[in-house]
This record gives C-alpha cells, sequence and structure tokens, in this order.
C-alpha cells in the first residue's frame, strides 16, 4: 500500500466514523461569547457631571429571531458595574427598581427610554465625556451575548429627538 | 341707604376680583395650586461650598424647587433637562431661581450638588442638608422621600422621590406645583405672565 492509498483509506474511514461520533458526543454548549442576532439601534448613554456615580444607558433592542431570549445582565470595561432598572412614576413619586432582567418574545421589542427601562452604569472607571464611546456587553443567558458600542451623548436629549447617533 | 353704601362695596369686591385673579387663572399650566399659598418652615440647608443656605436668601426670586440626589442616572436629570430647557424660554430668568435639593445627604456633598445643578445650568443651585431639616421641608411641600435597600450590604441604593417642581413666590411661599415633562413651555409660559404683569 503506498502512502497515498494509506492516506486516502485512512479519510475514507474518518468520513464515515464521524457521522455515527456525532450521535453520541454532546452537543457543544454555545460559547458564552456567541454573538446572537439581535438588533439594537438608537443607543446612548446619557452625559452625566463630572465625577458623576452613576450614568444610563438607553436603546431599543429588537429580537427578529424564532426564539425567545432572555436578557440576564449587562457587563462593560468602562465601568464597576452595570444594573437593569426600571423606573415609575406614581402619583408624583419616582422609584427606581432593580430588576434581574427582561424576556424577549420571538419579533418583540425591549425599550430602554428616559423615564423607563434603563440601564445603570455604576462608577465610571474613568471620567467620560459628550462623545466618548463605551463598550457594553447584553448577555442574554446561555444563548450568547450582543456586544455594542455606545456613545454618550449630551444631556437634554431625549428618545423623542434621538435619531441615530 | 342700606342699598347705596352697598354699592362701592360691591364695587370694591369687582375691582379685587379683577386685580387678584384666582390662583388657577394666574398658574394656568401648574398641575396644583394649593388653597392658599403655603408658608414653608425655615430650613437650614447648606450650599455651596458648605456654606448656610436658606430659601429666605433667595426672597423677591421665584423659585423652581425640585427634590432628587445626583446618583439617580434617569428620572432627576430627566427634570432638570426639563428645567434647563423651560429656563431657557423665559423673557425674565433673573426673576427666577432653580433650586435642586438633594435628599440623599450621605452621599451627596455640597460640591456634588452643586456641580449637579450647574452642569444643567450654570444658574442653577444645588443644596442639601441634614434629614431632619429635608424631612421638615418636604412634609410642609406634601413631599417625601424614602431610601431603598440596597440590594446588598454596602451596594447602591435608589431614592423613592417626589418628583414634581415646586413653585415659590418672591415671599418664599409654595403657590403652585408643575410636572417635569409636561407640555414643553407651558411652565414657562406661565412664568412669563407673571412677570409680564409685574408680579408679585
Amino acid at each position: 500500500m503506498t502512502a497515498t492509498r494509506l492516506v486516502l483509506a485512512l479519510a475514507l474511514t474518518l468520513s464515515a466514523a464521524a457521522p455515527a461520533a456525532a450521535k453520541w458526543q454532546p452537543k457543544p454548549k454555545p460559547s458564552r461569547m456567541t454573538e446572537v442576532p439581535v438588533s439594537v439601534t438608537d443607543a446612548w448613554i446619557r452625559e452625566a457631571p463630572p465625577g458623576a456615580a452613576a450614568m444610563a444607558a438607553y436603546m431599543l433592542v429588537v429580537n427578529p429571531t424564532k426564539k425567545g431570549l432572555s436578557l440576564t445582565g449587562v457587563t462593560s470595561p468602562a465601568f464597576e458595574e452595570v444594573q437593569m432598572h426600571v423606573s415609575e412614576v406614581k402619583e408624583g413619586m419616582a422609584h427606581m427598581r432593580q430588576v434581574p432582567g427582561f424576556t424577549l418574545g420571538p419579533g418583540q421589542k425591549l425599550v430602554f427610554k428616559p423615564g423607563g427601562n434603563h440601564l445603570m452604569l455604576l462608577h465610571p472607571k474613568k471620567p467620560l465625556k459628550k462623545g466618548d464611546v463605551v463598550p457594553l456587553v447584553l448577555q442574554f443567558d446561555k444563548a450568547g451575548v450582543r456586544s455594542l458600542q455606545v456613545k454618550v451623548l449630551a444631556q437634554g436629549i431625549t428618545s423623542d429627538t434621538l435619531q441615530h447617533p | 341707604m342700606r342699598k347705596l353704601a352697598r354699592v362701592p362695596a360691591l364695587l370694591g369686591l369687582a375691582l379685587a376680583l379683577v386685580a387678584c385673579p384666582g390662583r388657577q387663572d394666574r398658574f394656568p399650566h401648574a398641575v396644583m395650586t394649593p388653597q392658599a399659598p403655603v408658608t414653608l418652615p425655615a430650613a437650614a440647608l447648606v450650599g455651596d461650598g458648605g456654606k448656610p443656605f436658606k430659601l429666605s436668601d433667595l426672597a423677591g426670586k421665584w423659585v423652581w424647587l425640585y427634590f432628587g440626589y445626583t446618583n439617580c442616572p434617569d428620572v432627576c436629570p430627566l427634570a432638570m433637562d426639563f428645567m434647563a430647557d423651560e429656563y431657557k424660554r423665559l423673557k425674565a430668568p433673573k426673576a427666577i431661581r432653580v433650586v435642586f435639593v438633594s435628599v440623599d445627604p450621605q452621599r451627596d456633598d455640597p460640591q456634588r450638588v452643586m456641580a449637579f445643578a450647574r452642569f444643567h445650568n450654570p444658574d442653577f443651585l444645588g443644596v442639601s442638608g441634614p434629614d431632619a431639616v429635608l424631612a421638615t421641608l418636604t412634609h410642609a411641600l406634601n413631599a417625601s422621600y424614602t431610601l431603598d435597600t440596597p440590594t446588598k450590604p454596602g451596594g447602591n441604593y435608589g431614592v423613592s422621590h417626589t418628583n414634581l417642581i415646586f413653585l415659590l413666590d418672591p415671599q418664599g411661599r409654595q403657590v403652585a406645583t408643575y410636572v417635569p415633562g409636561a407640555n414643553p413651555g407651558d411652565m414657562a409660559a406661565d412664568m412669563n405672565a407673571l412677570t409680564a404683569q409685574g408680579a408679585p
């Protein structure tokens, strides 16, 4: 048997064995860093006074897939911690509530906007000003992540006036 | 004779009604106006650089007063942006002062509160004070605040607080209440009408 035939035989054996092996091998879990095809638009961070301990990020998240997704956490290397919050104003009282996450059904959208859902960005590692761009990672449980770059925009901008930063 | 005597009295009443329109007429865009102007307690607050500050220091000026805290990343900046926008619409901005009162004095030192207020407009004032003083002041305005429990010991906490803007007249009395985020220009329009009339 020549070397060429040996390689060919080995290749055939392996190709025949491969489907069988797939049956018993555990299906690989999606990597924590798998990017999920979630659409994120109009993302921005509200500029805060120098030395501010907390900032807020807003965006529109749409799940275009046919599977439900759960937003279970958000991280950013620019902040010590990112929390998910809901602001509510009832009978003149403003309350801010931390939530463990949000669910996004197939085709559903999730709105983060001033006075409503927002990402609370705690303790910036360095002062941020208008025009700075900050990486954020949205963790969708085991499905994967959606990484994005979010710009710090001037105060006074609301979701109504916001176009596409 | 008695009937004739009533004429000047009725005339006087009519003139008084014209001269002193109802409070709601004076503040048509307010969400609430008290039955009578509310006199506030002499609250010993802390202002710029830690110096004592009283609302009576602003006697002669109208005041838009808002309670919040600087670690509030969403609702408070929204209200401050709203006031900054209304302030820009004023025809006589020197007739009014805008005061942000932090109800979170544990975290908000005088520098931080002032920086927060001035960030939204350099003319704005940021003050705070001891809890007991804040409690008395908010109570007089029928406002309130509560520190929420942190989710973990020593962790970040929110503060639930009244999200309204109180209008104080040049005598330091509360005469109307506005809602932040209401129709843009309305709160400034009320103020412009008052200053155009030479009110108080």
